[in-house]
């Protein structure tokens, strides 16, 4: 369920990364043979931008794709570095919420004051928006690895160490 | 608390978190968010921080970096990449070393259309490291040549890491760009003598085949293996240099025209597009997502006043510019050898570039300093993200293996700084005399 | 008032400005910050951040507006949504010289004053930004010069201005604008002439046009009216003082001036030609513009209309 949900937002990301180059080139190509520029490309273009950024980050974080260094990790014992992925995991979903908390905050003050875009003066509310789901998307995936591990060191037989493979640095 | 303590202990909680194993992007989100809470509060502390997120994400600058990733990862999915390798085999593959030397040449041309050093070693590396390992080739020498090659990727225009410093620094990427072209053929050069005399020392590690020496005919023909990417190149730098479009605008250009490549050579299929999709996000949300977290960290920095503190600190000691910027880049290298580079880029220049600049040295051309420095990084264990890609394509090479070959090309990057550093010109001479449009 | 020598924790607050560090906005907000500390005796602390260095510049308005920060500047060219209506005199044409703006300015200021105060803000000092000019790589002499040239623009009025002159508006990233105009990716940008000379814009076009799209580009000190409320009477004072005692308005609209002066000597210099059209072509284009002044009104509603007889008043038209 969360899998699928980060994919298909990873998936928009890419098709908005699509999106970014057609109209991009159609500006070019606009400006170029027909000297008619394409003012609002840039904007939009910006707004898509965020969608790649930010709905991007839940299937990174699932596919290990969000660097940490292993340089200290890899030489503690198996049960400590897994307690300790227990505590990171904990910290980083807090520092999202704090961050989806903020950021919504910014896209409803948007909302109010009716803030729109300097140049075609679209609403800015919509795509500030991105950035929280996005964001809360990633605490939902790792709380679901925070869930997974807490397991892996509790439950009997369990290894008792990190998780998967996810976030080694590479 | 004194703020030059508080400084003190959020750079050692910075250091605790990588430590730790937070994710670098959210280490340097939290320590952020505490420092801005504690010098601020909660209103304009976390204010910062949306504003932050919500700038970055939206520079228009910044586009390029999906952009180039994603049309990356066409050439590498449609095999457009592979048969550029092939060609250049053809015309140097009698010299001593010379798939190896064909490798690095081949990661030269490839840069002039990738703006991304993973990219070049990847597409090339695919192709070069088993027909390298099927000729007998020692092994470290295999790994070493593509791990470095590959980082021309960023010194060789157009490049990623040269778009995020000139959106941080406002230096002109377009200028960068330029700037980088005669370093990136001098290491081009530095590289290429070094498997030549490897070779020629140890013929053992570098066995020639039979098929050595081609006919010239035979060479010419090779050249149209080497059309799509020889469009891409007309393309992306041709009409950045015509000043049809920007070095952002390049990118967009480059992608659409990989694609429109890929579908009539028949080389793009619906999951080689889906997975590009997922690479070009997947790289995206990461950078991005350091870029912004390392903004706000660095805003922290900026409210501290630690960069014109450690600024006043250095003029003070009455060191010669030279002498402070060898400190600085032993710093670096030492760094290089710990961290992940493009991170440290990205939260060191707030620091760095008003000291380095402020010592009188050129934004462009310590930019093309930076550059070479993640070269470096690049292929350094224990975190190079180079070897990573070159053990990923090479399946079975360890670690050691690729850190080894890659060692010697360190030395020849640290070679190239000094020479720039003796001669400025080699990344100045270019962008002050070329004005085209004029 | 503190007895003497116990010396408490300074309030501290935080200035965000666009310009550069050596631009005489930042040179004489230090000058004034540090009049401060002193006629305050080290109890208030204003620290100013210079390019962007704490929020980047359309962050600027929101953020001392919701209070995350005590003061900023309210640059009239990031007038996008939040107190539109203070941007009535950089309408296209509105005004043709600094001094003409200035005098406008302040019979408006009551009006700037009280619509700040509606969004929670103080209003401390106008001032103001040299006047928009055009650079271009092509003479701009007549309004017919206009047609067909792509010019860099930066917000909706600027952009609407191009337009109605018959130029295409295009919009590129400003550290990209210099090498946009060097290979002619674009025809002409707008921005003012101080502004050019560090990006050394004179290096890549080699024409200024004096069209005064705006005479000058007003900016106002405004503090969170929660943040002013909250410092002590005396430090209030200090602060007001600070401003009279470092001539903080008039040395503004002085090194407005100034530095335009001076790089107008050193363009020629450089070998720009400064271009300089007819009254009749200026008045032209001041007609040819109107349909700009109509969708800001449109914007702006009842406060704009307001806003806009009250310049008319100011201005004598
Ligand atoms: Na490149
Ligand atoms: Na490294």
């Amino acid at each position: 369920m969360i899998d699928g949900t980060s994919k298909a937002a990873s998936f928009l990301g890419g098709v908005a990364t699509f999106v970014i180059m057609a109209l991009i080139a159609f500006d070019v190509l606009m400006r170029y043979f027909l000297n008619e520029p394409q003012l609002f490309v840039d904007e939009v273009v910006s707004f898509l931008q965020v969608l790649v950024v930010f709905w991007g980050l839940a299937h990174t974080f699932r596919g290990g794709g969000h660097i940490r260094v292993d340089l200290v990790t890899s030489h503690l014992p198996r049960r400590v570095r897994g307690w300790l992925r227990v505590v990171t995991l904990t910290v980083g979903i807090a520092l999202l919420g704090v961050v989806a908390w903020v950021t919504w905050q910014s896209a409803w003050t948007a909302y109010r004051y009716g803030r729109v875009s300097a140049v075609m003066l679209y609403p800015i509310w919509l795509p500030m928006l991105l950035i929280p789901t996005g964001i809360a998307l990633m605490g939902v995936a790792m709380s679901a690895t925070l869930v997974r591990q807490v397991r892996a060191m509790v439950s009997p037989g369990a290894t008792g160490d990190e998780v998967e493979d996810q976030g080694r640095a590479a | 608390m004194s703020e030059a303590a508080l400084g003190a202990l959020l750079i050692g909680l910075l250091f605790l978190c990588f430590a730790a194993g937070v994710e670098i992007s959210l280490a340097l989100g939290l320590v952020g968010l505490v420092g801005l809470l504690a010098l601020k509060g909660w209103t304009v502390g976390l204010g910062v921080v949306g504003s932050v997120a919500w700038s970055n994400a939206t520079s228009f600058s910044f586009v390029a970096v999906p952009l180039f990733v994603f049309m990356s990862a066409i050439l590498l999915h449609s095999g457009i990449g592979r048969s550029l390798y092939t060609a250049v085999a053809r015309w140097v593959g009698f010299l001593p070393g010379g798939l190896a030397l064909a490798s690095v040449l081949a990661c030269a041309i490839f840069s002039a259309v990738s703006g991304s050093s993973v990219a070049t070693a990847a597409t090339i590396g695919l192709i070069a490291i088993p027909e390298m390992e099927r000729r007998g080739y020692h092994r470290p020498f295999i790994y070493g040549s593509l791990a470095a090659g590959g980082t021309l990727g960023i010194l060789i225009p157009p490049s990623i890491p040269m778009i995020i410093y000139g959106v941080m620094t406002e230096t002109s990427v377009g200028k960068l760009y330029i700037a980088g072209i005669l370093p990136g053929a001098l290491l081009t050069l530095l590289f290429a003598a070094y498997i030549v005399g490897y070779a020629a020392l140890w013929p053992s590690h570098a066995p020639r085949g039979d098929d050595v020496r081609l006919p010239l005919r035979e060479k010419v023909r090779s050249l149209t293996e080497v059309g799509p990417v020889a469009l891409l190149i007309v393309v992306v730098l041709g009409s950045m240099y015509a000043g049809v479009v920007t070095p952002t605008e390049a990118a967009a250009l480059g992608a659409a025209v990989s694609i429109v490549l890929a579908l009539l050579l028949r080389g793009l299929t619906w999951r080689g597009l889906v997975a590009s999709f997922h690479e070009t996000v997947r790289t995206t949300s990461m950078v991005m997502l350091i870029i912004i977290f390392a903004s706000v960290f660095s805003h922290v920095v900026a409210l501290i006043g630690a960069p014109k503190a450690l600024f006043d600190l250095i003029t003070g000691l009455g060191l010669p510019a030279w002498a402070v910027f060898t400190l600085v880049f032993m710093f670096l290298v030492l760094v290089a050898y710990a961290l992940e580079e493009l991170s440290v880029m990205i939260i060191m220049l707030p620091i760095l570039f008003p000291l380095v600049t402020g010592l009188g040295f050129d934004p462009i051309w310590f930019g093309v300093v930076m550059i070479v420095w993640l070269e470096m990084g690049f292929i350094t264990p224990p975190v190079g993200i180079n070897l990573f890609v070159i053990q990923g394509v090479a399946r079975g090479a360890t670690m050691r293996e690729i850190a080894v070959g890659a060692t010697p090309f360190v030395l020849l990057m640290i070679v190239s700084v000094a020479v720039l550093f003796l001669f400025p010109q080699l990344a100045l001479w270019l962008p002050q005399h070329l004005e085209p449009g004029r | 008032p503190a007895p003497a020598g116990a010396q408490a924790k300074p309030v501290v607050w935080n200035l965000p400005h666009v310009a550069a560090p050596t631009y005489y906005h930042t040179i004489n907000l230090n000058a004034f910050a540090a009049k401060v500390k002193e006629l305050s005796k080290g109890r208030m602390e204003i620290r100013v951040h210079p390019a962007s260095s704490l929020y980047p510049g359309p962050e600027l308005i929101p953020a001392v507006v919701e209070g995350r920060a005590e003061i900023a500047p309210v640059l009239s060219a990031y007038l996008t949504d939040i107190l539109l209506e203070l941007g009535v005199l950089e309408l296209p044409f509105m005004t043709g010289s600094l001094d003409e703006h200035r005098k406008a300015a302040e019979a408006l200021r009551p009006f700037y004053a009280e619509a700040m105060a509606k969004k929670g803000l103080k209003l401390l000092t106008i001032h103001t930004w040299p006047s928009q000019q055009v650079f271009s790589a092509q003479p701009i002499r007549t309004t017919a010069d206009w047609k067909g040239k792509k010019i860099r623009v930066y917000g909706a009025e600027s952009a609407e201005i191009i337009r109605t002159l018959g130029g295409a508006p295009v919009s590129i990233p400003f550290g990209e604008v210099y090498t946009a105009l060097q290979r002619g990716t674009v025809d002409g940008a707008v921005t003012s002439a101080t502004n050019a000379e560090p990006m050394k814009f004179f290096e890549v076009s080699k024409y200024i046009n004096y069209w005064f799209l705006n005479g000058a580009s007003l900016e106002f000190l405004a503090v969170n009216q929660k943040a002013w409320d909250g410092l002590p009477r005396d430090i209030q004072q200090a602060v007001l003082d600070a401003f009279k005692a470092v001539r903080f308005e008039d040395k503004e609209w002085e090194d407005a001036k100034l530095w335009e002066a001076r790089v107008l000597k050193r363009f020629p210099e450089l070998g720009m030609t400064i271009v300089e059209p007819t009254k009749a072509e200026i008045e032209k284009a001041r007609t040819l513009s109107r349909p700009a002044w109509d969708s800001w009104k449109k914007r702006t509603g009842a406060s704009g209309a307001r806003a806009l007889e009250l310049a008319l008043k100011a201005l004598g038209r």
